[in-house]
C-alpha cells in the first residue's frame, strides 16, 4: 500500500529530471544535499574503517601467513587452504553441525518470538503483559558463560531439576548435556528461551502499527480471534517477518561462539563443532592464521549468497525485501 | 527505489576513496613488516655505541594470570610487588596479565595485533619454537654476552638448561631458571579414611581400584549416606592414569627406535580400559563431561565427598578448605603404582621453569638484562619468602614462615613475577620452610615425600619436549580435539579399547598423520645424540 502511494509524487518526478539532464550527477546531488550527506559520514566511516579497510586482512586466506613477512609480503599460495580444508573430514563434520544447527535454528527458534508475540499482543491487561515482557527479555542480557552454568546445573542428572522432575514420573534420568541426541535439542531450547523474548520487540512494534480500524471492521463481521490473527495480524506483520528471515538466512554459516562455546564438552563435540569453534581453535589457539581465514571467508561467501537467493525468493512472494 | 539510485553512485564515490586509502594503509604496513629487521643488526655493527643507553629504562613482560591476587591486594598490573620491582631492580616494568588457561590465543591476539609485550613468558616450549618461527621474537646471545653477568654466569654453571633453551638454529631463545621442584603430578589419599576402613596404602592400580571400590561402599566418612565418590579429578586425571602404563597422550615414545604416538602403543588401550572402568563402577563422578574447569571436582575434594584426588604438587589451597569442612582429615601422598608394565614414576617436569623470550620489537633488551639479573641475584628471595620480620623469620638460613594465612595471601601470587629465580625445593628445605600452621607442615611433609618419590623412581619420557617440527604443530591442536573427544566418549559408553584406538587411527589418518611421524621420526634421527 505505501509504496504505490509513493510512486506518482514527487521523488520519480526528479528521478525522470535527473535521467533527461547527464549533466545532473551525483556531484550535483551531493552538492544540493551537502548537509544531508553530512550526517551519514559517521556511519559510512565507521562502515569503511570496520568493514571495508579489514577485507585487506582476507588476502591471508591465499597466502601462507606469517607475522615477521606481514600481509602483503607473505608469500602467495593460492588456494592451498581451501583445498586443505576441503580435503579434511573435519571441515565437513563441522559445516554439517553449522547448517543443521542453524536449520534447527531456523525451524523452531525463528517463529518462536511471532508466536510469543501474537500471544503477548492477545493480553489485556497491561500490567501483567509487561511484567511478561520484561520477564521474556531478562534471560537476553545474561552472559552465556552464566545461562551455560544454569543450564548444565539444571540438567545434572544427579542434582538438576529436570532429571528431579523425570524421576517423579518414573523415566531414569538422562544426561542431556553429553547424549549427541538430546544436546541439540538443549542447545535450540536454550537458544528460544534466551532470545525469542528479545526477538518479540520487533514484531510488537510491526503489531502496533497495524490499524485498529481492520480489528473492528473484522470484529463487525463476526471473525473470531483466531481469525483476527490470521487475516489481520499475520499478513500485517508479513514484511517484516521477511525482512528477519532474510537476516536470519545471512546467519545460517554462522552459530553465536560464546553460546555453543559454554555449552559444548568433549563428549558431544561430533555434533557441537561449528565454524565458529573451529575458526577460534584454528586460528587463535593454534595460529594457523591463513587455514581460519578461509575458512571465514568462505563462510562468509555462502551467507551472502543465502541472503541475495532468499532476498530474492522474499521479493518474489511480493514483500519489500531487504533493498 | 528512486533512493537506491541516488546513493549507489555516492556509495561508489565513496567505495573508491576507500581504495586508495587501502592501498596506502598496505604499504605502510609492509615498510613496518621490513623496517624491524634491520634495527637489531644495525645495533650489532656499531657496538661500542651502546644505542640503549640513553633510552629510559622501561620495559613490559607478561605475567601469568591465576586470579590469586586478593582484592585488598591491588591487581595483577599493580600491587605491592611489582612496585616494590620498580623500586628495586631499577628498571621499571608494565606487567601485561595472561590468564593462565587461555595463554595460547591470547599470545597470539597479542602478537597478530602488534600489541605483545618486550619479555613473553610461558611455561610452553612448543609457543616459544612458534614465535621464532614466526619471527615474532629475537635470538639472546648477544644480549646475554654483552648486558647480563649473574645470568651469564648461572648458565654456564647450569649447562643442562642449554638445549631447552635453544633452537634449532643453535641461539637461545629464551631464558628461564632451573624448576625449584621437578615432581608435578600428584596422588592425594585421606589417610584417615584408609585407617577407618582398615585398608593398607595401595602399592598398585588394582590395589587403588580396591580401595576405591571399597570407599564407594563403605561409607567411609560415616555420614550413613552410600554418597561417596571415590576419585576426584583434576587436568591430572588424564595425565596421571595415562603415566601409569607409560603412555601419555599425544606423547611420541621410540618403540623399537620407531617413534610412536603413545595412542598407537599397546599400552594405551589399559590407560583407556581403566578410564572406564573407573566410570562404569561409580568410581569417578558421572557428571565429569560437564565440570570443564572441575570445579565441581574440587568440591567433591574439599568438602569430603571423595577420598582420593588426582592432582599436582602444588594444591595447597584445597588442603586449608578441605580442613575448613573436615578438621579431621589427614592426607597421604599415593606412592607410584604398578601396572603389568613396571611401576612409572609420576611426572617428572624438564629441568627449565618459567621461559621468556625477547620480543622482536623490543626497545631497550638492556634493560630487560638488567631486570633479569637483578630478579636472579636477589629480586627472587621476597617474591618467595616475602619480609623478613613480616612474614618470615630466618632459621639457620632458612626463612621459616611466621604467619602461613598472612603469607598466602600477601606473598602466594608473587612467586608469578619470578621469570628466574635460585629456590630449590628439597625436602628438607620445604620442612623446615613450614612455619607453626598445621597445615603447611602437613602440605610441606606431602611435598616431601612427592618429591622424595620423584627421585626414585624413573618416569617415562623418550623425548625431553614436544619435537619442533611444524607439520606436527599445525595438526597437534586438530589432533587434541578428537582424541580428548574419542577418550570421553569411550569412558562413558561399551566401546572397546581396540574400537577405541582405532578411531584414533582413522581421525590420526584425516589428517594425514603417517606423514607427519616421518617428519618426526626424521627430525629425531638427526638430533637423537643431542636429546640424550
Amino acid at each position: 500500500m505505501p509504496k504505490t502511494l509513493h510512486q506518482p509524487s514527487g521523488p520519480a518526478a526528479i528521478r525522470s529530471k535527473g535521467l533527461n539532464k547527464p549533466g545532473r550527477g551525483l556531484l550535483f546531488y551531493l552538492y544540493r544535499d551537502r548537509y544531508l550527506y553530512l550526517f551519514l559520514i559517521p556511519a559510512m566511516s565507521y562502515f569503511f574503517l570496520f568493514k571495508f579497510v579489514t577485507l585487506y586482512g582476507e588476502l591471508i586466506a591465499f597466502k601462507d601467513f606469517r607475522l615477521l613477512d606481514g600481509v602483503w609480503g607473505s608469500p602467495w599460495v593460492g588456494l592451498k587452504h581451501f583445498h586443505t580444508l576441503f580435503g579434511s573430514s573435519d571441515f565437513w563434520n563441522v559445516l554439517r553441525n553449522t547448517l543443521l544447527l542453524n536449520l534447527y535454528n531456523l525451524v523452531f527458534a525463528f517463529p518462536a518470538p511471532i508466536l510469543l508475540a501474537l500471544l503477548l499482543n492477545e493480553l489485556r491487561v497491561n500490567w501483567f503483559k509487561r511484567a511478561v515482557q520484561n520477564m521474556l527479555y531478562l534471560p537476553f542480557f545474561i552472559s552465556w558463560v552464566v545461562l551455560a552454568g544454569i543450564i548444565v546445573s539444571l540438567l545434572s542428572p544427579s542434582t538438576g531439576v529436570v532429571n528431579a522432575a523425570l524421576r517423579l514420573f518414573g523415566i531414569d534420568p538422562v544426561y542431556f548435556m553429553t547424549s549427541t541426541l538430546w544436546w541439540p535439542v538443549v542447545f535450540i531450547v536454550s537458544t528460544i528461551w534466551q532470545s525469542a523474548g528479545w526477538g518479540t520487540i520487533i514484531y510488537m512494534a510491526a503489531i502496533s502499527s497495524i490499524d485498529p480500524g481492520l480489528y473492528e471492521a473484522a470484529k463487525i463481521d463476526g471473525a473470531t480471534k483466531l481469525r483476527q490473527i490470521w487475516h489481520i495480524t499475520l499478513p500485517g506483520i508479513r514484511g517484516t517477518i521477511g525482512v528477519l528471515l532474510v537476516l536470519q538466512m545471512g546467519k545460517m554459516m554462522d552459530v553465536g561462539f560464546e553460546h555453543i562455546f559454554n555449552l559444548q564438552n568433549a563428549a558431544v563435540f561430533s555434533v557441537s563443532d561449528v565454524i565458529s569453534t573451529f575458526v577460534y581453535r584454528t586460528g587463535l589457539q593454534n595460529a594457523q592464521y591463513s587455514l581460519a581465514t578461509a575458512v571465514g571467508l568462505f563462510q562468509a561467501l555462502i551467507g551472502l549468497i543465502l541472503v541475495l537467493t532468499v532476498n530474492k525468493i522474499v521479493k518474489k512472494l511480493g514483500e519489500g525485501g531487504l533493498w | 527505489m528512486y533512493r537506491n539510485r541516488k546513493l549507489t553512485p555516492a556509495l561508489l564515490a565513496v567505495l573508491l576513496l576507500g581504495t586508495a586509502a587501502l592501498s596506502a594503509c598496505g604499504n605502510s604496513n609492509g615498510n613496518a613488516g621490513t623496517s624491524a629487521g634491520p634495527s637489531p643488526a644495525a645495533a650489532s655493527q656499531a657496538p661500542s655505541a651502546d644505542p640503549y643507553a640513553s633510552l629510559p629504562k622501561e620495559i613490559s613482560g607478561s605475567i601469568y594470570d591465576r586470579g590469586q591476587v586478593a582484592t585488598g591486594e591491588g591487581s595483577y598490573e599493580e600491587n605491592r610487588w611489582t612496585k616494590y620491582i620498580n623500586e628495586n631492580s631499577g628498571v621499571k616494568v608494565n606487567w601485561v596479565p595472561i590468564p593462565r588457561n587461555q595463554e595460547a590465543d591470547k599470545f597470539n591476539v597479542l602478537i597478530a595485533s602488534d600489541q605483545a609485550p618486550d619479555m613473553m613468558t610461558t611455561f610452553n616450549r612448543d609457543f616459544i619454537v612458534r614465535w621464532a618461527d614466526e619471527g615474532a621474537i629475537q635470538p639472546l646471545d648477544e644480549y646475554i654476552d654483552k648486558y647480563s653477568t649473574s645470568y651469564k654466569k648461572y648458565l654456564q654453571e647450569h649447562p643442562e638448561l642449554k638445549p631447552y633453551l635453544t633452537l634449532d638454529d643453535g641461539k637461545i631463545y629464551a631464558i628461564a631458571s632451573m624448576r625449584p621442584a621437578r615432581a608435578n603430578t600428584a596422588i592425594f589419599i585421606r589417610q584417615d579414611w584408609l585407617d577407618k576402613l582398615g585398608l593398607a596404602m595401595p602399592t598398585s592400580v588394582d590395589e587403588l581400584v580396591v580401595v576405591a571400590k571399597a570407599f564407594r561402599d563403605n561409607d567411609p566418612d560415616g555420614n550413613g549416606a552410600a554418597d561417596t565418590i571415590p576419585m576426584a579429578m583434576s587436568t591430572a586425571y588424564t595425565a596421571i592414569t595415562d603415566d601409569w602404563y607409560m603412555a601419555r597422550s599425544a606423547a611420541w615414545f621410540v618403540e623399537d627406535g620407531k617413534l610412536t604416538q603413545s595412542f598407537f602403543t599397546e599400552r594405551y588401550k589399559d590407560a583407556l580400559a581403566f578410564r572406564q572402568l573407573a566410570y562404569h563402577e561409580s568410581l569417578v563422578d558421572k557428571e565429569f563431561a560437564t565440570d570443564k574447569e572441575f570445579s565441581r571436582q574440587k568440591q567433591l575434594w574439599t568438602t569430603g565427598r571423595s577420598g582420593i584426588y588426582f592432582s599436582n604438587l602444588n594444591m595447597d589451597n584445597t588442603i586449608t578448605e578441605l580442613r575448613k569442612n573436615n578438621p579431621e582429615a589427614t592426607l597421604a601422598a599415593v606412592p607410584p603404582l604398578s601396572t603389568k608394565y613396571g611401576t612409572n614414576g609420576y611426572e617428572v617436569e624438564v629441568p627449565n621453569h618459567l621461559l621468556t623470550a625477547f620480543n622482536k620489537n623490543m626497545k631497550n633488551p638492556q634493560a630487560a638484562m638488567e631486570f633479569i639479573d637483578w630478579m636472579l641475584d636477589s629480586g627472587w628471595e621476597p617474591l618467595t619468602y616475602g619480609t623478613e620480620g613480616v612474614h618470615y623469620q630466618l632459621k639457620d638460613s632458612i626463612p621459616v614462615t611466621t604467619d602461613f594465612d598472612k603469607w598466602k595471601t600477601e606473598v602466594g601470587y608473587a612467586s608469578e613475577y619470578r621469570l628466574v629465580q635460585q629456590e630449590q625445593q628439597t625436602p628438607e628445605y620445604l620442612v623446615t620452610r613450614a612455619g607453626d600452621s598445621k597445615d603447611d607442615q602437613d602440605m610441606a611433609a606431602l611435598k616431601s615425600t612427592i618429591i622424595k618419590n620423584s627421585e626414585t623412581y624413573t618416569f617415562r619420557k623418550d623425548l625431553p619436549y614436544i619435537p619442533p617440527v611444524a607439520e606436527y604443530a599445525s595438526i597437534a591442536g586438530q589432533f587434541e580435539t578428537k582424541w580428548k573427544e574419542i577418550n570421553t566418549r569411550m569412558a562413558m559408553s561399551n566401546q572397546t579399547p581396540d574400537e577405541a584406538v582405532e578411531e584414533l587411527r582413522q581421525a590420526w589418518n584425516s589428517l594425514d598423520g603417517d606423514s607427519v611421524t616421518a617428519k618426526v621420526q626424521a627430525w629425531y634421527d638427526a638430533n637423537k645424540d643431542k636429546l640424550k
